[in-house]
């Protein structure tokens, strides 16, 4: 899992406020399915990664979620999210036609800095609705690494782990992202 | 109920009910005409290295430890204690030295032995320990790191059970030297649909992957793609089948490793590179075969080349829990194992490109069957009915086209015959 501080959450204000904004206007492009909008919020060498976690017994519990070594729900580059929009682009990707309507709610965001990042922990929840009656919700933690850039708000996302709250995934597939 | 199955399926006409997807009972019949008496698959050898380490997992709803022993041996046993019949390991894997039942503290040995009883005194002098050891899994065998567990004492043997479709399976397990390992972690979602619907694809269906998987394979063609090489209507392909009820289908692979488009460039290397020692361990056919699908009779199946294994567990008649491991040459560099488990994750995890087309298919046509009229549709199984069949030496009977309900066909005719048993076949 990504190192946070022990010590608490940076409190700049300006700071707290543009980093928040940053996250709701990334929600927006999800949720408006602008996804090369949302791409574009990466850094190209980002990773995007959520594993998979599972019940341990507790002297075990420290690898309750899967390692860079194991499986995971998404192990993803920059290239390989580029992928993910390309399909989605063809009109035919059949888990997203009709799409999703998706709703992500992004709160706690709790910021740290290192030396020249910011350690970014939010939490959200995400509301999937599909026809008539298909209705999942995902609930997690996200573990991000921003960077001082060019882009949205001067940041941009250089790494994200997305921790779930779920272990087996009560959903047909996993096709929208977090 | 047996005049009635009869009516459901008839392949002389090549057409079934769809009723057969839905209907509480005949999923109760499957149950005990068909789970119980085949041969499940449970775990691979490699998640459980060492005395004490256990993986949880399912024969059909019935929970299942299954436990590396002290001889090296596999036990498995019903997590349930005899007592109350509360669940024993409440954990997906580790390691134990004992199983204790939280709710009166009844505790189980490694092999599912009852060591101890809190108040023992108050039971008297006739309860005897012996007699109330966890409920084992009848016969646990293994075939080249797969464990599979049983619980009829008719049914024949693993290798008898798997009968010519070891042929095919060996392409996949014993390509390379050493054999093969599962990478960390399992996938495990789950899609309201019977689990008939994702064994029969896995045993019977290419056809649907250029529709289906149309936007995937688009996604991942590379700019080398050559249509008249890769397309799948343009390829040689065959379909083959055993009395057992397995099958699966693959395009004929011309002196290469034959890797299907969406495995990672470093696994496709791989296959490349170990493509001689392949060959020369299980000859030019499998060596070659890695791009195919398979089910193993009842709900088993796998994808060779992207390696993926996966069980369909039953949840009643409209629902199945996805279990899905990746399965990596044990011998292969870091680097290796690193991008066929990628190549699994990105292509047939609960994320992958490939298997979220899978999943909607199957989930939208379980609700329409929940209709009067939709439940009693008579679907087409007719596909190569004209196809003549030919023998492969170790292999059985194939059809000359990876486009043919042959083995679906087969795999129902296998599913109506123990359904239809007067004793439990097997």
């Amino acid at each position: 899992m990504s190192k946070t501080p022990n010590s608490v959450p940076d409190l700049d204000p300006a700071l707290n406020m543009r980093v928040q904004q940053f996250y709701f206007h990334e929600a927006q492009m999800l949720d408006d399915k602008r996804f090369r909008d949302w791409l574009a919020m990466f850094d190209k060498s980002a990773t995007y990664r959520v594993p998979i976690r599972r019940t341990m017994p507790p002297r075990e519990r420290k690898v309750e979620f899967s390692s860079e070594h194991d499986l995971s729900i998404f192990d993803e580059n920059y290239r390989d999210l580029e992928q993910r929009i390309e399909k989605l682009e063809t009109g035919k990707a059949w888990a997203e036609e009709p799409p999703s309507r998706t709703r992500h709610c992004i709160t706690n965001v709790r910021i740290w800095r290192d030396s020249e990042n910011l350690l970014v922990r939010t939490n959200f929840s995400v509301f999937q609705g599909r026809f008539d009656r298909d209705t999942h919700y995902f609930f997690g933690e996200r573990h991000d690494v921003l960077k001082e850039s060019d882009g949205t708000f001067g940041l941009s996302l250089s790494s994200r782990l997305v921790l779930l709250d779920h272990t087996t995934l009560e959903v047909p597939s996993v096709s929208i992202f977090f | 109920m047996n005049d009635d199955l009869r009516n459901l399926v008839d392949f002389e006409r090549g057409t079934m009910s769809a009723r057969i997807f839905n209907d509480p009972d005949i999923y109760r019949m499957e149950c005990e005409k068909i789970f119980a008496t085949s041969w499940l698959f449970l775990c691979h050898e490699s998640q459980i290295p060492k005395t004490g380490d256990f993986f949880s997992t399912y024969m059909v709803e019935d929970p299942i430890v299954v436990v590396r022993q002290k001889d090296g041996s596999v036990a498995a046993f019903l997590n349930q204690c005899r007592h109350r019949g509360m669940r024993l390991c409440r954990a997906d894997h580790g390691s134990a030295k004992a199983f204790t039942c939280p709710y009166h503290g009844w505790s189980y040995d490694i092999s599912g032995k009852l060591m101890s009883v809190p108040m023992e005194e108050c039971y008297g002098d006739k309860f005897d320990k012996e007699e109330w050891a966890a409920r084992r899994v009848t016969r646990v065998e293994s075939y080249k790191g797969l464990v599979f567990g049983c619980w009829s004492d008719a049914a024949p043997s693993l290798t008898e059970f798997l009968g010519p479709a070891a042929f095919y399976l060996d392409g996949l397990v014993d390509r390379l030297e050493g054999g093969t390992e599962v990478a960390g972690g399992v996938h495990k979602w789950v899609i309201q649909c019977n689990w008939k619907m994702a064994a029969e694809q896995f045993v019977n269906d290419m056809y649907h992957a250029p529709i289906t998987h149309v936007s995937a394979v688009a996604a991942f063609m590379s700019e080398k793609y050559d249509a008249a090489e890769q397309s799948p209507d343009a390829r040689d392909g065959r379909q083959w089948w055993t009395p057992q009820g397995h099958g699966g289908g693959y395009f004929t692979p011309k002196n290469s490793a034959n890797p299907p488009m969406w495995v990672e460039d470093r696994s496709r290397k791989w296959l490349n590179e170990t493509y001689d020692e392949a060959v020369q361990r299980v000859g030019a056919l499998r060596a070659g075969r890695t791009s195919g699908h398979t089910t193993l009779f009842p709900n088993f199946s796998y994808l060779g080349g992207v390696n993926t294994l996966r069980v369909w567990h039953p949840r009643g008649p409209n629902q199945i829990e996805v279990w899905s491991w990746g399965l990596v040459d044990k011998k292969a560099p870091e680097d290796v194992k690193q991008a066929f488990r990628r190549g699994v994750v990105r292509a047939f995890g609960p994320s992958g490109m490939l298997e979220q087309d899978d999943g909607e298919n199957w989930g939208q046509m379980q609700v329409i069957m929940r209709g009067q009229k939709a439940r009693d549709t008579q679907l087409c199984y007719q596909m190569g009915a004209h196809l003549n069949e030919f023998d492969v030496e170790g292999a059985g009977p194939h059809v000359g086209s990876v486009f043919a309900d042959r083995s679906a066909r087969n795999f129902y005719t296998r599913w109506l015959q123990l359904m239809t048993a007067e004793e439990a076949l097997a």
